[in-house]
């Protein structure tokens, strides 16, 4: 029965969407409760907005919660340091602590799990890993640090969990990881996007064809690029596999969504453990289905620290579970993680999004790397594209891609002018994990340019 | 009788899973060595799941140390 079973929690999976929004209506209140009698801060905010958990009689009334944002988490890390005051307990309570990854450049945030938080985060990737495919028999390795940074744990625990064959590839090198990779016969490899073009990148110079390898299946998580058809369609290119979406954040510890085998163009929302909403981010309004918003996130599965109504910044488009024909009845995230809603730079009166950049540069094969820096030159903003290509690269091609850049990126973009240069080979930055190729250079004096480190 | 959480009767097999569940919490209420006391919360931890998961029992189990 286990081996053969298509979903990993074949009761919940495939409930009706009434009984779903049952289901999540009695976690809801329960959740609720518990975070109004044990955490100060939901406490106060809940005193403040006149909400009381026996006012939730249904979904409709989720709307009465204060909504939560990262300030509002920062904000009370730095009163009451180093935790704040959203965690139900204290460190005593608690066996592990992981952050943020830092990339915005902010302070970190601090999230406390209790050994059944630490069970469920696993759960979730195990909902995730098995929908993807993955089968005690597989022989996965996870392409990740195992730091501070909360990324890939989840997935090695929820690994163990299937029964798979685990290789931990932290703390090596790139060439080392994909001479693992191929010695253990992984079949499973877990990265973020931009990592796995990085690994296929150096297999290459190595002189190993990754399409001659064992691995079968990707599992991104980390960036939007996991559900950009392009860059998805180079990685699976470059690897004969492939590649599954996921995302989650730390703010709640595991993944919330995962790319189911049936790929139907975007993320399967974990609606048993997570109720989602879609709102406008001006007007906190809910969207319609097929429409733009901003993810908030309820999870069910933390105890230690309750995330109730959290603004996450990502723009999501949510359509019903009828455009997936595996059966499950939980609601799709077309194309995953669309952007953030504070990521679009405006550039001479044109919106631009680092997801649709990328969509264009996945195209032309020969890019190993790229940065896009946005500066001011007196009155007049300018955009460049600045690109590296592979070491083999025909120099008397370079004219021919550098229009053809510019043509695509203009097209796509209401004729925008962008500027294409070449960097050296090797001079751009690297990411192994989340990537941060868009650098708004408007505010920073002229001639000093930072490498995006 | 015993109902999920949606008010569901229970099967055989979630009476069982439910009814050991219940067990496991018990024991954590128990004085008991340190390698017991260790290993039931880590089992209980890894448990919950499979009865939240089924829509069986919500709840947070920090009291019990878990």
């Amino acid at each position: 029965m286990v081996a053969q079973s298509r979903y990993w929690n074949p009761k919940t999976e495939t409930l009706p969407r009434e009984r779903l929004e049952t289901l999540q209506l009695a976690k809801l209140r329960r959740l609720c409760e518990w975070a109004e009698a044990r955490s100060p801060w939901y406490r106060r905010s809940f005193a403040a907005a006149g909400f009381t958990s026996d006012q939730l009689r249904s979904l409709d009334d989720l709307r009465r919660i204060p909504l939560l944002t990262r300030e509002d988490w920062m904000a009370s890390q730095e009163q009451s340091p180093p935790f704040g005051e959203l965690p139900v307990g204290g460190p005593e309570r608690a066996i592990r602590v992981h952050t943020t990854s830092g990339t915005s450049g902010r302070t970190p945030l601090r999230a406390l799990d209790s050994r059944k938080d630490w069970a469920w985060i696993a759960e979730m990737w195990a909902y995730g890993a098995w929908g993807c495919g993955v089968r005690p028999t597989d022989t996965s390795y996870v392409a990740f640090g195992y730091g501070s940074f909360i990324g890939f744990w989840g997935l090695h625990y929820g690994m163990e969990k299937i029964g798979v064959l685990n290789v931990p590839g932290g703390a090596q090198t790139t060439e080392v990881r994909v001479k693992q990779i191929l010695d253990f016969g992984a079949t499973v490899v877990a990265s973020t996007p931009t990592y796995a073009l990085r690994l296929a990148q150096e297999a290459e110079h190595l002189g190993f064809n990754l399409r001659d390898s064992a691995v079968r299946r990707l599992i991104l998580s980390g960036e939007p690029a996991g559900s950009i058809p392009e860059t998805k369609a180079l990685i699976e290119e470059q690897w004969g596999a492939k590649a599954f979406d996921t995302a989650g954040m730390t703010e709640v510890g595991t993944i919330v969504m995962f790319e189911c085998e049936h790929q139907p163009g975007g993320a399967h929302v974990i609606e048993d453990h997570f109720l989602e909403e879609s709102l406008d981010p001006e007007t906190l309004e809910p969207v319609a289905h097929g429409e733009r918003g901003e993810r908030v996130v309820t999870s069910f599965g933390r105890g230690m620290i309750p995330l109730i109504r959290y603004r996450t910044a990502d723009l999501v488009c949510r359509v019903p579970a009828s455009v997936c024909d595996c059966g499950r009845t939980f609601d799709v995230y077309e194309g995953g993680i669309l952007g953030r809603v504070d990521d679009m730079r405006l550039v001479r009166g044109t919106n631009v999004y680092p997801r649709a950049i990328e969509g264009i540069v996945r195209t032309f094969a020969q890019i190993e790397e790229f940065q896009v820096r946005i500066t001011r030159e007196g009155l007049r903003d300018e955009i460049t594209l600045i690109v590296e290509l592979a070491p083999d690269f025909d120099a008397a091609a370079w004219s021919g891609l550098r229009d053809g850049l510019r043509r695509d990126l203009a097209e796509a973009h209401e004729g925008l002018n962008f500027r294409v240069d070449r960097a050296e080979h090797g001079s751009l930055p690297r990411f192994e994990l989340k990537a941060k190729r868009t650098l708004d250079l408007r505010d920073t004096p002229m001639g000093v340019v930072t490498n995006g480190n | 009788m015993a109902t999920d959480l949606l008010g569901g009767e229970l099967t055989t097999v979630e009476a069982a899973l439910v009814s050991t569940y219940q067990d496991l919490k018990g024991l954590c209420a128990q004085d008991l060595p340190p390698v017991a006391h260790a290993n039931v919360r880590a089992a209980l931890a890894v448990y919950a799941n499979a009865v939240t998961s089924m829509g069986l029992v919500y709840e947070h189990l920090l009291d019990l140390d878990v």
